[in-house]
């Protein structure tokens, strides 16, 4: 069943449906956050939210084709105001059960850490971006959406997503490989 | 280094967890966001007595006294804006303390809303915004640090900040939505239309818009002429 045809479910309150959009988009979604945030607890919680919202949003809320441009522009609100978003839903999140220390193996935090490391540099030096530059940057690099989608989840013209992208690269280029712009 | 570093899978069994939480919290009725009407969005706990004290959530007479149309200012507007900047610098003093990174308390009165007994103002900074609600029964402050890397209108003529948001009484009872938005200076009126019909005329000021309008229908356009009463053109306050 595609997005749209799940997203029509969703829409007639179906929950269901849309547990089963977070199964096929969660991953997406908590990639683009961790590294927004550098995180991992942060991001957990964020892609949490960043799915109530849309589910708070369903009914006015209309997609064509996948719903992730939809969940980015969603994860893009809801990173940048981390800090308020984790104050409106606390009672929500602090629902969800904390995992038990005897899941935590070492092997799995290492495997945390080390993404939180990789992932706080590569803020570190895209911090060093204007902020529209940047998210211009960050939506090409960790999405797959096309210049144009970019442009609609960002609100700003097709023309403005290539200049910014191009000044982004010229900024960033030698700090970041550049296979990855 | 490469721009886009690793991240794992996340653990299935972690997903599971989190997906049912999810629809667990969905399937509970509609979360009841009185607190944005009573207690100030930074939480103090020296506001959030204030505001319990001066403000009983449930204002039946701001509800009903409300117009489609504001109210020209009143002379009850300053005494209005005194009283929400002093709850405003009293939440700046106190929120250094519980959160360092908190953003800066806006400082600038951009717009001031009047229908029937509420005054609503709308306070903006570089980095974050509040509403004040104030009726003769007390006031409360909301907002949040929405401002920070907010981006110039430029051409746009308007830009809502996040969608028209809600508040009800504890008892779900006396919703409201309040919608606030940057403008262009090309811009002289606003009518929001929602999805229940009304059409409500903004408040504009300083480059922002700001309504409200005792209803749970979201906004779902916004007409916009310039000053001299010539329509702009009417654009989807949806966003996707």
């Amino acid at each position: 069943m595609t997005d749209e045809e799940l997203w029509g479910q969703v829409r007639a309150g179906e929950s269901e449906a849309f547990g089963q959009l977070f199964e096929r988009h969660a991953q997406a979604v908590f990639a683009y956050c961790l590294r927004r945030t550098g995180v991992w607890a942060a991001a957990e919680d964020l892609m949490s939210v960043v799915f109530m919202e849309t589910w708070r949003k369903r009914t006015s809320v209309v997609i064509e084709g996948s719903l992730l441009p939809w969940l980015y522009t969603v994860a893009l609100g809801v990173t940048r105001n981390h800090q308020r978003s984790r104050t409106r839903y606390r009672a929500a999140l602090g629902k969800v059960p904390p995992q038990h220390a005897d899941q935590d193996h070492a092997d799995d935090v290492a495997r945390r850490v080390d993404a939180e490391t990789r992932t706080k540099a590569v803020i570190a030096e895209l911090e060093k971006l204007p902020a529209g530059d940047r998210e211009v940057l960050e939506m090409s690099a960790w999405s797959d959406l096309s210049q144009a989608q970019i442009a609609q989840v960002l609100g700003i013209p097709v023309g403005t997503v290539k200049s910014r992208l191009a000044r982004a690269q010229r900024t960033v280029r030698g700090a970041l490989v550049e296979e990855a712009l | 280094m490469n721009i886009t570093p690793d991240i794992p899978q996340l653990d299935p069994m972690r997903l599971q967890v989190r997906k049912h939480a999810l629809l667990n919290e969905i399937s509970t009725k509609p979360s009841r966001r009185w607190w944005r009407f009573a207690v100030p969005a930074t939480a103090l706990v020296a506001a959030v007595v204030a505001t319990l004290v001066l403000w009983t959530p449930t204002n039946p007479n701001a509800y009903a006294s409300w117009t489609a149309e504001p109210r020209a200012p009143g002379a009850d507007a300053d005494a209005a804006i005194a009283e929400c900047r002093a709850m405003i610098e009293s939440s700046a003093e106190h929120g250094g303390g519980y959160r360092p990174d908190w953003p800066a308390m806006p400082t600038e009165v951009s717009v001031v809303d009047q229908r029937g007994i509420m005054t609503l103002v709308l306070f903006t900074g570089p980095e974050s915004e509040m509403q004040c609600f104030h009726t003769p029964q007390g006031h409360s402050v909301s907002g949040g640090g929405t401002s920070k890397g907010l981006e110039p209108l430029g051409d746009k003529l308007f830009g809502s900040i996040g969608g028209a948001s809600m508040s009800t009484d504890r008892d779900g009872s006396n919703p409201m939505r309040i919608y606030s938005g940057m403008v262009s200076q090309k811009v002289g009126k606003a009518v929001v239309h929602t999805e229940d019909g009304l059409k409500v005329t903004a408040t504009i000021g300083k480059g922002w818009l700001l309504a409200w309008w005792p209803s749970r229908g979201d906004a779902t356009s916004i007409t916009l002429y310039d000053h001299e009463g010539k329509e702009l053109g009417t654009q989807s306050t949806r966003i996707g």
